[in-house]
């Protein structure tokens, strides 16, 4: 390969058929949909693959070393899982986890379960039904500096309306925000409000693509009203619920953004705070870089756990 | 700063039996990565700003710090601050109308950064410091809150030299603008922090005597007779924020125990049982006779309450003193009546607003003459008096100042005591101030534990 | 016994405000084990009658009864009947076992080890028992159709509904399921409905065909029945392929009088009509002569326009008279030459025509079935087509 000259006259030794060989090859291979289609993909996919995986990359490289402060950039000679030790021994770490992951997967779990309620109830011809849907569908285009001060008036504790409502029925009054027990809830039930919605349009729009003769059939069958959606249609549901679960998990993890909304501040009250707001203090208050990339981490190994083995079972079902 | 890039997935339709068994294979093959992702996406965006921006590691601006030859550049002075709203914008919007005026031809891009509370000002100023990219000047709380800029930012002594600043500017003041022995900030003005308001009407209804509200006992008598006497709500806060909370027994601490125990606390010498003395009076105000919406409401709801009449007692820095103003027919001494906070009558609770420079800005001439600026007699007076604080320099004209600030501006060249706010960063570093934060938001926000709260706090220091 | 039968059966949609009759009080008896087609055009109405047999609609008016039992106003599941669908609606999520397993474990007590084995059977049946652990999706659509058949079997079920199960299929497999299925109904001998709009298999497959036009139901009978003796020229034209040719023409004393033609009607049929009436000539393709000699005088002068080669038949379509467009369809054998654009003779048996009143299209006089073997042999050409 140094002399070029070497491997001209070498091909040409061996003969003709060989390049033409070579040379179809390439030419087959440059009219391949690969290469064709190279142009359309490839900017995207560079672009996402540096911006997600190339930032999820660098955030756990930086997990790695003690970087924090203004001075001194990372030191990269020095890696080790310092900082992940830290975070274990860190009691608001685990706080902020186990309220983080009550949040993903209790908001997740009812959210998509009413809408999938709320679904089958207007697929089933109540009237109205665009109007009901759009006012299903507003909360969710609306930002959350509206809603977090929404909410915060409607959880108020002596003139909300949800005290209001409970007090109807001889409860309360009870104080949504300020009891470390309730605020939890508190905020996991405004962001049920707001997203139901949205699952409600995947899994409206998932049943309106099952023909009708689904439902005839399964009646036609025996099957009760119950049945028909239980063993029949909401099975054939799955890959809406795969869309809804992964953008409901988006939008619980879009939860800081509600939180300082409502709170105002990073800092939200210990029975709320998550670990995103806890990667956010710790990053932007206290310039612990590192530290904050390593919580970052973990909050994004959480979200995997609790979204890989459904995406794992949806997979083999054949639904992905 | 949070921005998620979530893809939003649509179903897909059953594609039945079409397609090979290859294609969909390799379809769901690229499901199975893409999936991993979407997955990792959600927490790869939420992370962006807490991972990758400590990334650029290069000294950054060639302009050098300003310290040898005095060239101008062409580059805007850049200044960034936290006033988006209300009194602080109306202030800010006379600063930089003055700089327009006195310096039309040197460019400025003075901007509000908006957010409660700075939250988003100092994180984005903590991102430009960390990318080496420096605004040419951002306000903040000088004090123990500026060492966490150590190492980034200029001296401007010979601004503060030049223009005769260490002697006009109020001498408390000096050294709290000083980072290393040298002058790295300028302060705008200050509040002060321990003020109790009062509705006058209600006090009447309740026959309480303002002037006897010298103790914490005396408070607790005058709490009792609102409580008893009057249908309104006896002290209206809020706890929303562990700020509040923190500065709550800050007040405490220092109306009953007095500056010397408060100071020893930040020392890390303090008297655990002082504070859990502190801890328990707060706890039990807060408990007893305040708003039952506390956590749900902003401090501006909460001063709400006794603008309309339903509370008697509202404390907080003086900068609540802009939302009476700003109230028609709600006037000082016949509507609402101030008081130093129970006990704290000769100290003046500290607090500073200033802007702080850092190095290796674009512009750093203009930044000094940005610093010149805001020390002047005219700025100091016309942004406080909008701003509702008060002015550093010992020098002005009381005349030229509103009733209430010129009486704060007594206190404040006459009071001897100036225990520095622990809420507003002038006493603990961010660090220690997050840890105390972390203290109360555990300990003290409800359930209220003054034991547990106390051992932590001490813990800090 | 499951004898069915719909009395004044009648269904209107609500559109906004219109009513639309889609059904219009339709009176049918099926008799226990015998397969009955219902075929006629789009919107004639013969869906919407199987759906109310099945329970899916209900009617308006009229009533519908198995085995005696009026069941109109009973859901799908209490009525022991069993659909195959057009797209046959199986269960994408569910295995072939599961699919067939579904309406007995829905609607019956049956322990599993029964239901297993009667799925097994019913598939043995059916030729899928190799079947049974794939989904839908990965099956051909002949195997998909029988999957479907095969859960209505399984139910055994006291009345069998299709709807038109073999639209989805191409043209061979169309033909072999025609046969198996007949044989199937013949084994299990379930009253069956058969819904289609394609008149080669009302002719072919059922014991009596029942055909619909605007909702009402225009003549049952058998096949031949239909085909030779229409009750009115909808039928006339519906059944047979290529159609029916008409002519419109008056009475005028024993001669029709068309634009093209006069025809003298027989006395047995004159005497069928009234002098100066409307009516309609119809014949049918294969009973038309054609006379090739020049020097004919008899019959009705044509020019051939095309001639489409059918194999063992060929259509000819012929212009008649000075007409610039051809009106005229006729089947001839398939190995007689007849070249575009040749001048022949057309000629009407009288024997083969039929009269049809122009006004209200009802047959005035139809050709008569005398013949058994004739009948036979016109029957078996039809349904090689």
């Amino acid at each position: 390969m140094s002399n070029p000259q070497d491997t001209v006259a070498g091909s040409q030794a061996v003969g003709g058929t060989e390049t033409d060989d070579w040379r179809t090859r390439l030419v087959e291979f440059s009219k391949s949909d690969f290469v064709r289609s190279f142009p359309f993909w490839f900017v995207p996919f560079s672009i996402m693959g540096l911006g997600v995986y190339g930032g999820i990359g660098y955030n756990t490289l930086i997990s790695l070393t003690d970087y924090e402060g203004f001075n001194e950039g990372p030191d990269y000679t020095n890696l080790d899982l310092g900082m992940y030790v830290q975070a274990v021994n860190d009691p608001w770490v685990w706080t902020t986890s186990k309220n983080t992951f009550v949040l993903l997967i209790v908001f997740t779990t009812i959210t998509m379960l009413l809408g999938l309620f709320l679904a089958i109830m207007l697929d089933r011809g109540i009237r109205y039904r665009e109007k009901i849907q759009t006012i299903y569908l507003l909360p969710m285009a609306l930002s959350f500096v509206v809603t977090a001060q929404f909410w915060l008036w409607m959880y108020n504790v002596n003139n909300g309306l949800v005290n209001t409502v409970v007090g109807l029925f001889g409860l309360g009054p009870y104080n949504w925000i300020g009891d470390p027990q309730l605020v939890l809830g508190s905020v996991i039930f405004a962001l049920i409000w707001q997203f139901s919605g949205y699952a409600m349009v995947v899994f409206l729009a998932g049943l309106q693509s099952i023909p009708d003769d689904q439902f005839e059939a399964a009646k036609v069958d025996g099957a009760s009203v119950f049945k028909t959606y239980w063993r029949v249609i909401i099975p054939q549901l799955k890959s809406s619920s795969v869309s809804a679960a992964v953008v409901l998990m988006i939008f619980a993890l879009k939860a800081f953004t509600f939180l300082f909304s409502m709170f105002g501040q990073y800092r939200v009250p210990k029975g709320t705070d998550i670990l995103a707001t806890l990667m956010v203090r710790e990053a932007f208050k206290l310039q612990n870089w590192a530290y904050a990339a390593a919580i970052a981490t973990i909050l994004l190994l959480m979200a995997l756990a609790v979204i890989a083995p459904y995406l794992h079972y949806q997979h083999k079902q054949g639904s992905l | 700063m949070v921005m998620y890039v979530g893809p939003i997935m649509v179903p897909m339709p059953r594609k039945g039996n079409s397609g090979g068994d290859e294609g969909s294979l390799t379809r769901r093959r690229l499901i199975q990565v893409g999936s991993l992702g979407v997955g990792m996406m959600v927490a790869g965006c939420s992370e962006g700003d807490g991972g990758s921006d400590g990334g650029s590691d290069g000294d950054g601006g060639g302009d050098g710090d300003g310290g040898g030859t005095a060239t101008m550049t062409d580059n805007p002075m850049e200044a960034l601050h936290g006033w988006t709203g209300g009194d602080g914008a109306a202030a800010i919007g006379k600063l930089v109308d003055m700089w327009e005026e006195q310096y039309p031809d040197t460019a400025h891009d003075i901007k509000p950064i908006g957010g409660d509370a700075n939250e988003n000002l100092n994180s984005t100023v903590a991102r430009r410091l960390a990318n080496r990219n420096p605004p040419d000047a951002f306000a903040s709380w000088p004090g123990k809150t500026m060492e966490q800029y150590g190492g980034r930012l200029m001296s401007i002594t010979d601004v503060w030299e030049a223009n005769n600043y260490t002697e006009t500017m109020h001498p408390k003041s000096l050294g709290e603008n000083k980072l290393n022995g040298e002058f790295r900030a300028i302060p705008l003005g200050s509040h002060r922090l321990n003020n109790l308001f009062y509705n006058v009407s209600i006090l009447e209804e309740a026959g309480v005597d303002p002037e006897s509200l010298t103790s914490y006992d005396n408070f607790i008598d005058a709490l009792d007779a609102v409580d008893q006497n009057t249908d309104a709500i006896p002290m209206t806060i809020t706890t929303r924020g562990s700020w509040a909370n923190l500065q709550y027994f800050v007040e405490f601490m220092l109306g009953t125990e007095g500056q010397e125990p408060y100071e020893a606390f930040l020392d890390g010498d303090g008297d655990k049982q002082a504070l859990v003395r502190a801890l328990e009076k707060t706890q039990n105000v807060i408990e007893n006779y305040t708003n039952d919406d506390k956590s749900s409401i902003s401090f501006p709801e909460a001063n709400d309450k006794l603008i309309n009449g339903n509370a008697a007692f509202f404390t907080m820095g003086n900068w609540a003193y802009g939302m009476y103003r700003n109230t028609d027919n709600f006037e000082y001494e016949e509507d609402w009546g101030w008081v130093a906070f129970p006990g704290t009558a000769d100290m003046y609770v500290w607090h500073l607003d200033s802007f702080l420079f850092p190095r290796d800005g674009n512009a750093p001439q203009k930044a000094r003459t940005f610093a010149k600026f805001l020390g002047t007699k005219d700025v100091q007076v016309e942004f406080n008096n909008l701003k509702g604080s008060i002015p550093l320099r010992t020098d002005v004209d009381g005349s030229r100042l509103t009733d209430f600030l010129n009486l704060n501006v007594e206190d404040l060249n006459s009071l001897e005591k100036f225990p520095p706010t622990l809420a507003h960063g002038l006493a603990a570093t961010a660090e220690d101030l997050s840890a105390c934060k972390d203290a109360i938001a555990s300990n003290f926000m409800g359930p209220y534990d003054p034991e547990a709260t106390a051992e932590e706090l001490m813990s800090v220091f | 016994m499951a004898e069915l039968s719909l009395t004044g059966t009648t269904k209107v949609f609500k559109d906004g405000g219109d009513e639309i009759v889609a059904v219009d009080n339709i009176d049918l008896d099926i008799e226990d084990g015998e397969f009955v087609v219902l075929v006629g055009p789009s919107g004639c109405g013969k869906s919407t009658t199987l759906r109310m047999i099945a329970g899916l609609d209900k009617p308006t008016s009229g009533t519908i009864s198995i085995g005696g039992e009026a069941i109109q106003d009973r859901s799908p599941q209490e009525r022991d009947i069993a659909m195959v669908f057009q797209s046959y609606a199986l269960y994408p999520h569910m295995t072939v076992r599961g699919n067939m397993a579904f309406g007995l474990e829905e609607s019956t007590d049956m322990t599993d080890a029964e239901i297993d084995e009667t799925v097994t059977d019913a598939a043995e049946t059916l030729g899928i028992a190799n079947l049974l652990d794939r989904k839908p999706g990965a099956l051909s659509g002949g195997q998909q159709q029988r999957v479907a058949l095969g859960r209505a079997i399984v139910r055994n079920p006291e009345v069998f509904l299709l709807d038109e199960p073999l639209s989805n299929l191409d043209a061979k497999l169309r033909a072999q399921m025609r046969t198996e299925l007949q044989q199937l109904q013949d084994d299990l001998g379930v009253t069956t409905i058969y819904v289609t709009h394609d008149q080669t298999e009302a002719m072919t497959m059922g014991d009596r065909i029942a055909i619909l036009d605007g909702g009402r139901l225009q003549q049952l009978g058998t096949p031949m029945e239909c085909y030779h003796e229409p009750a009115n020229v909808f039928v006339a034209g519906f059944l047979g392929e290529p159609a029916m040719n008409f002519f419109d023409a008056t009475v005028d004393g024993a001669t029709l009088v068309s634009e093209e033609f006069t025809y003298a009607l027989p006395d047995e049929i004159a005497a069928k009509t009234t002098d100066g009436a409307e009516v309609v000539l119809g014949i049918r393709p294969e009973s038309i002569d054609i006379t090739d000699d020049p020097d004919s005088s008899e019959g009705i002068p044509a020019t051939i326009d095309v001639v489409e080669p059918h194999g063992d038949e060929n259509a000819v379509h012929l212009r008649l008279g000075d007409q610039s467009e051809p009106t005229l369809t006729a089947m001839i054998d398939g190995m007689r030459y007849l070249a575009s654009g040749q001048s022949v003779r057309v000629h009407f048996p009288t024997d083969s025509v039929h009269l049809f009143d122009a006004e209200s299209g009802e047959a005035i006089h139809n050709r008569q079935l005398t013949n058994v073997d004739r009948v036979q042999e016109i029957g078996t050409a039809q349904s090689a087509d």
